[in-house]
């Protein structure tokens, strides 16, 4: 099935990385760094996205040495047993991923767009629109990624630019906010809830070459970080940061405080077509790929059979927190520990690897 | 044919067609609320006024038929919040009132003397409400405000409101103040959050000030004060300063002017200056602000010193005397002269300001960048220190420009 | 005498009182086919011998008593010696004659129905008999069967079949009954290489083919050539006389332009492909003609380079087409749809085009294009989705201009898929997007409307796109005054009536012109129908529903291909696109073809 080489390119592996890691812009990851870092939150996205792009590339180190996506590699490595822990850990991390988004982006569409909108219905929408889009394929997904991507940059940048009336530069200072060793917690959490990049990995195979995923890995995850940075300079120069700290959508407000002149105010309208697209796009591929591990782990020839099935159980696990505050508790310690698979355990391999290496070198006498 | 997709797509149909319009609202089934007003009631109940658009006015098909109605309407009711007051706004009008086109809140003085708190939660929680809906203090009764307020240009006070707003810094006699940026001083380390000040005029005529004048021809004004006779009965002048969301005092319509080029955002506005050398004379000038000021902020030392250097740039527009203002000997006593008023307003503007303990030009925004951390900024109480500050001052002004005159020949004597 | 009107009522009346069964013929009613009903109830299948086996046993029996009378006459005058030579061959043919007409070989020939794949006969009359047979003769009455005869030694009897109305009488005259009638010939015929022996010495025509079974004949003659056959040889001469009346070179209907050539495709193949062979006059471009359809074999060409496109692509296209099976296949359009790879997917993915410019661009490029005989579109395949707002003389301009247009289209198929579902969702979810003045405006001129907005847009746009279908029946001068009349009056009309707002007369007609700026027309009537899907979401569930639906038709975009090429290339998969994507960049820098086609030889 889906074990067999393809040939996605750079342009679907930038798509395919986009979506996983600007999924979080929208929504309130801001907020929370902005409370316990300040006016230093325009640097947790840059840390964050160092610390994915080095993952990555440790990754793809590997595969100097071995052919194969990220569990091959792991079994080859570390063995069978730790292999399939493993993979049960990644499909976790996507699928909940993906439950996450479709209750964030849910929640959130009634409280910005159609506020008399029924939840069930918001769940339906979104979730149908995701599964409907896993039966397209992955490679889909990151081809309409690519192509909605001038858009979606276009539409955040006049959104960062237009309320250029209201910045106050001064605010970003005192530059170091609540001290420096609040950095390091958040760009853990920041990079928790970025650690689907790990995607470029997982299908490795399908990509043309290592310089494809290293391509993609560096302008997807620099330009989303950069991109990530910019939005928290803005903002904080625009509420400061004790303001931004009280917000549920922060990108949403510097939409809504947008007031050019008579004619172009109240435009968040516009903004929430970006948004709901890039919601159901980030639901479809974090499906995508849980369900692609689930089936690499049981064996299964297809994963098509599974999509209604698994679709039916997200829409269920999603309302299991009764309202979003606790929603938003529970997510963020499994963003924190979702950290482990991001950078951590890539460095668990490297490290195996190195190890493996020596080992060989050592018993080869003819060296 | 296979039953399971048919199932599944008439039950997703059946989902979608059942749950409802999800909110659609037809364009007549809505009634825009333009403005809030609220004013005090007993028993700490608010009064609140909702002027709201009858669009059919101003449809523009029928002409006769649309001069006929006017095009707003005015609700009063009492109710404790503002909330309960959207309750009971249904119960009178027939469509579902609608804040998103809302423009001003206008908010009686004895309220905002009381604090703001009550209002300002639900204005920045609630989705209708947004940071770009202007603020603003009457002195007097909200109510007779609305039902007083009778723009004669402009077909909707909505207009008027934004209008308004949008060219404050043509004289700069009021500040466009808006929720965004009250919330943003009130909630941040530094910075006195403000509103605009409004009132009606009684159109006596009289002067109702008893404010000396000094070489500045113009009176010191609040607004209810301008003496005039006719036009729209509403006024706008003056700023209502606020210490935390208390009301705490008012800044005459040159102390918001003052206060402005210290923002930087004066753009230009007349002055009519004591003629130098003719003191029963004014010599009129169009003052424009060049570049920001500059404002250095020395926290070195206990007391901090505050270091204002301002340029400004004007044009002669009249000069009664037919003083040779033009050259260049001349010029530089008039460039004087207004530096010096313009000195002698701020540094009036920044004492009283100084005695009612807040920070409206927000100095404490030049300090940010000198300290590393935010703990250190908060445990520096910049609010505290304000009232003992000491400012020096210093204001420059060019007068560029003599209008179409190059000088001015003497009338003919007899 | 007259029966007077009482009389006339009485009858009337009775006969309505006292019924009568009918009287005449009943009417026809198309009924079930019945495949027995034409057959004589005295047929005995298991016959050995069948009627067509007796009366050709018959017709064999009569040629031999010819043939012994002749020999007769011959021998009693005593002629012998000048004769033999030709009385001998004569009866050469006829013993090979009797060696077909063993019953063996006669059952299995004649209990095929259609005697198709027959080869011919040697006897003339039994070749007669079967064509008779083939085309229903005497009733089919443009098939002519003209007899002649060839002077030689014997005298060789012959007839051409052609149906009238399809060869070009000059032509079949001088080239094919003059030289044949007035051929003065000593040499023997009546052996195997007779037709050899005509076709190089004796047929002045320039196209000349043998036909061997009855097949070939029947192709040759419905393609309006004509086919001789001679008595004792069993092969027919197909000669090249087609002539059929067409249109002249006219100006395309369809695809108008202001600059750039104004000829167009007609409905006769040969025209076709010899005006994009005079655009193209490379001795690569190969036109492979397959024949489509199994009762009536239309002719379809496949027009290539063989330098520049893809082997495999022109395979596959070839296989398509021959795996059609169908009856009658009039239209170009049909065909596509029966060979493209998503038929049931709205979207065009083949390009339709009536200017022979056009195809030589795509065929330079490397792309295979797909002719229909009797049809002037050509298709072309593969594209992708940008192609479609191309128009014809896009490079014959600047690029400034041409990339303000190109982007002009873009905008008008975005608008004219999105405005009334902007509008509707803005108006009824997100009204604080408009300023205050427009939107009360906007509200004012509905309080008298009766009718919801999503209903006032839909009535607007379907009697809109009713006026458009009137438009286009409407026969002459009146077509287009009837849109334009129509319009006003109807917009006028229904404002004043309070039917609609006029906003949304506005909207509907923006939409409308804007739909008009797609070059393409199959690619219009696609975005006029997602419209309508649009409206419906957005009514639900407003500008999300607008997000949702864009995303649904980008992630079918992403999934279609062409003729195997991605849908979207050269932007959703990255491929060298040539700069000639959306915008046009100058002719100096256009020296790649596009990657997406995986050419032979990429450089321009």
């Amino acid at each position: 099935m889906k074990y067999q080489v393809g040939k996605m390119g750079a342009s679907e592996g930038i798509g395919l990385t986009v979506i996983m890691s600007i999924a979080t812009i929208f929504l309130s990851s801001p907020a929370f760094i902005a409370e316990r870092v300040g006016t230093l939150a325009w640097v947790v996205p840059l840390v964050s996205g160092t610390m994915s792009i080095i993952a990555i590339f440790l990754l793809s180190h590997l595969f100097k040495r071995f052919s194969g996506d990220l569990l091959t590699i792991t079994e080859q490595l570390l063995g069978n047993t730790v292999g399939k822990i493993i993979s049960i850990y990644y499909m976790f991390i996507f699928l909940s991923s993906a439950f996450f988004s479709v209750r964030e982006f849910s929640e959130n569409t009634l409280l910005i767009a159609l506020p008399d909108l029924s939840l069930n219905v918001a769940f339906i929408c979104y979730a149908l629109s995701a599964a409907a889009i896993v039966y397209a394929g992955i490679e889909t997904i990151g081809r309409v990624v690519y192509l909605y991507l001038p858009f979606i940059m276009g539409s955040i940048l006049i959104l960062l630019l237009a309320p250029y009336p209201f910045l106050e530069f001064n605010y970003l200072f005192p530059w170091q906010g609540y001290g420096l060793n609040t950095l390091a917690e958040n760009s853990i959490g920041l990079a928790g809830t970025q650690a689907g990049v790990i995607i470029l990995m997982v299908f490795a195979q399908s990509f043309q070459t290592a310089q494809t995923i290293r391509t993609a890995a560096i302008f997807a995850i620099g330009g989303m970080s950069i991109l990530h940075s910019l939005i928290f300079v803005v903002i904080v120069m625009l509420f400061g940061s004790k303001v931004v700290a009280e917000m549920s959508l922060p990108l949403l407000e510097i939409a809504r405080m947008i007031h050019l002149s008579r004619f172009f105010q109240r435009v968040e309208a516009i903004y929430i077509m970006v948004w709901v697209s890039v919601g159901i796009l980030n639901t479809a591929a974090n499906l995508f790929t849980g369900l692609f591990l689930l089936s690499r782990l049981a064996g299964l020839p297809t994963i098509r059979p599974l999509i209604p099935a698994i679709t039916f159980i997200m829409i269920e696990l999603s309302f299991l927190t009764p309202d979003i505050t606790a929603f938003v508790a529970v997510i963020s310690k499994i963003y924190l520990s979702n950290f482990f698979g991001m950078l951590i355990f890539p460095i668990i391999l490297f490290i195996a690897e190195i190890i493996k290496d020596r080992r060989k070198k050592s018993c080869n006498g003819v060296q | 044919m296979q039953w399971r997709p048919i199932t599944l797509l008439l039950l997703i149909t059946s989902i979608f067609l059942t749950a409802g319009c999800n909110g659609a609202f037809e364009t007549d089934d809505v009634a825009y609320i333009l403005s809030v007003g609220i004013d005090a009631a007993p028993n700490n109940q608010f009064t609140i006024t909702y002027r709201l658009a009858v669009p059919v006015s101003l449809a523009g098909l029928d002409p006769s038929q649309s001069q006929a109605k006017k095009s707003s309407t005015l609700v009063t009711l009492t109710a404790p919040s503002l909330s309960e007051g959207r309750n009971l706004l249904k119960s009178i009008i027939s469509r579902e009132p609608k804040i998103s086109q809302t423009k001003i809140i206008v908010v009686s003085e004895d309220i905002a003397r009381n604090g703001l708190d009550a209002l300002l939660g639900s204005l920045t929680r609630y989705r209708e409400y947004r940071g770009t809906i202007f603020l603003a203090v009457v002195r007097g009764s909200v109510r007779e405000v609305f039902e007083k307020n009778a723009p004669d240009i402009d077909s909707l006070t909505s207009r008027w409101v934004e209008t308004i707003f949008q060219s404050s810094n043509e004289s700069s006699y009021y500040l466009p103040a808006d929720v965004h940026q009250f919330y943003k001083r009130l909630k941040n380390e530094s910075g006195a959050p403000y509103t605009a000040l409004m009132g009606l005029n009684p159109l006596v005529g009289e002067n109702l000030t008893n404010s000396e004048p000094d070489k500045d021809k113009g009176k010191e004004l609040l607004a209810t004060q301008m003496p005039r006779q006719s036009g729209n009965r509403l006024e706008i002048l003056g700023t209502a300063v606020f210490k935390g969301d208390k009301l705490v005092g008012f800044l005459t319509n040159k102390e918001t002017r003052a206060m402005s080029i210290l923002l930087g955002n004066f753009n230009r506005g007349f002055m009519t200056i004591e003629d130098p050398l003719e003191p029963t004379k004014a010599v009129n000038i169009n003052i424009h602000l060049d570049t920001k000021p500059k404002i250095n902020v020395d926290i070195s030392r206990d007391i901090p010193i505050i270091t204002i250097s301002i340029s400004l740039d004007g044009e002669l527009i009249g000069i009664p005397t037919g003083i040779n203002y033009e050259a260049p000997a001349f010029k530089t006593v008039l460039e004087n002269q207004v530096s010096n008023t313009i000195a002698e307003q701020i540094t009036s503007m920044l004492s009283s300001t100084q005695q009612l303990g807040t920070d409206v030009v927000n100095f404490g925004y030049y300090i940010r960048p000198q300290f590393t951390t935010l703990q250190e900024l908060e445990n520096y109480h910049w609010d505290s220190k304000y009232p003992q500050t000491i400012f020096k001052l210093e204001v420059h002004t060019k007068l560029r420009q003599s209008g179409l005159m190059r000088k001015t020949m003497p009338i003919r004597k007899d | 005498m007259d029966d007077n009107i009482i009389i006339r009522l009485y009858h009337s009346v009775k006969s309505i009182l006292d019924y009568q069964p009918p009287t005449g013929s009943p009417n026809f009613v198309l009924d079930e086919y019945r495949p027995h009903d034409n057959q004589p109830a005295n047929s005995m299948p298991n016959n050995k011998f069948t009627l067509e086996d007796l009366n050709a046993l018959l017709r064999y029996s009569n040629r031999l008593q010819t043939f012994t009378a002749k020999v007769n006459t011959i021998l009693r005058s005593g002629l012998w010696k000048q004769e033999a030579r030709s009385i001998k061959l004569e009866f050469a043919a006829l013993e090979q004659q009797f060696s077909q007409l063993t019953p063996i070989l006669l059952y299995y020939d004649h209990s095929k129905t259609v005697p198709k794949l027959q080869r011919l006969s040697t006897s003339i009359d039994e070749n007669k008999q079967t064509l008779a047979t083939i085309y229903r003769l005497p009733r089919n009455q443009a098939i002519v069967i003209r007899d002649f005869s060839i002077s030689g030694m014997p005298r060789l009897k012959a007839f051409a079949i052609f149906i009238d109305g399809m060869v070009d009488t000059k032509l079949l005259n001088n080239s094919v009954l003059h030289p044949l009638m007035l051929f003065n010939c000593t040499r023997e015929l009546y052996n195997s290489h007779l037709t050899e022996h005509i076709i190089k010495e004796c047929l002045p025509s320039n196209q000349v083919e043998h036909g061997l079974t009855f097949d070939d004949v029947e192709n040759a003659v419905n393609s309006g050539n004509t086919a001789i056959i001679f008595d004792g040889i069993d092969e027919a001469i197909i000669v090249g006389t087609s002539g059929v009346e067409h249109r002249s070179i006219d100006r395309p209907q369809t695809e108008q332009s202001v600059q750039g050539s104004q000829s167009s495709f007609t409905e006769n193949l040969l025209v076709n492909t010899g005006l994009v062979r005079s655009m193209l006059r490379t001795s690569d471009l190969i036109i492979e003609t397959v024949k489509v359809g199994s009762r009536s074999q239309m002719n379809c060409a496949i027009m290539y380079i063989e330098s520049i496109a893809n082997t495999s692509l022109v395979d596959e296209v070839r296989h398509r087409i021959q795996g059609v099976k169908t009856d009658f296949l009039g239209d170009t359009g049909e065909l596509i749809q029966c060979i493209e790879d998503h038929p049931s997917i709205p979207f065009p993915q083949s390009l339709s085009t009536e200017r022979p410019d056009r195809v030589a661009a795509n065929l330079a490029e490397g792309r295979v294009a797909i002719l229909l005989d009797g049809n002037p579109f050509v298709h072309i395949v593969p594209v992708s989705f940008f192609t479609f707002f191309h128009s014809a003389e896009d490079f014959s301009l600047k690029p400034v201009i041409v990339n303000f247009m190109r982007i002009l289209r873009l905008l008008g198929a975005f608008i004219a898929t999105t405005l009334p579902s902007i509008y509707i969702s803005i108006s009824y979810f997100h009204q604080e997007a408009l300023p205050t003045e427009l939107l009360l405006a906007i509200a004012g001129s509905r309080e008298n409307v009766a009718f919801p907005a999503w209903l006032e847009i839909l009535l607007m746009e379907l009697s809109f796109e009713l006026i458009r279908e009137a438009g286009i029946r409407v026969p002459g001068f009146l077509g287009s005054s009837i849109g334009i009349v129509g319009a006003l009056i109807l917009g006028q009309a229904a404002v004043y009536a309070h039917i609609v707002s006029p906003i949304v007369v506005i909207i509907v007609a923006g939409t409308g012109l804007a739909s008009f700026s797609i070059p393409e027309y199959r690619m219009a009537s696609v975005v006029r129908i997602i419209r309508f899907f649009m409206l419906a979401l957005a009514v639900t569930f407003g500008l999300v529903g607008v997000a949702v639906a864009l995303l649904w038709i980008t992630v079918l975009f992403c999934r279609m291909k062409s003729f195997g090429m991605p849908y979207m290339s050269p932007i959703a998969p990255k491929s060298i696109a040539g700069y000639d994507v959306v915008l046009r960049g100058p002719i100096a820098e256009q020296s790649n073809r596009p990657d997406a086609l995986n050419v032979k030889d990429p450089f321009k």
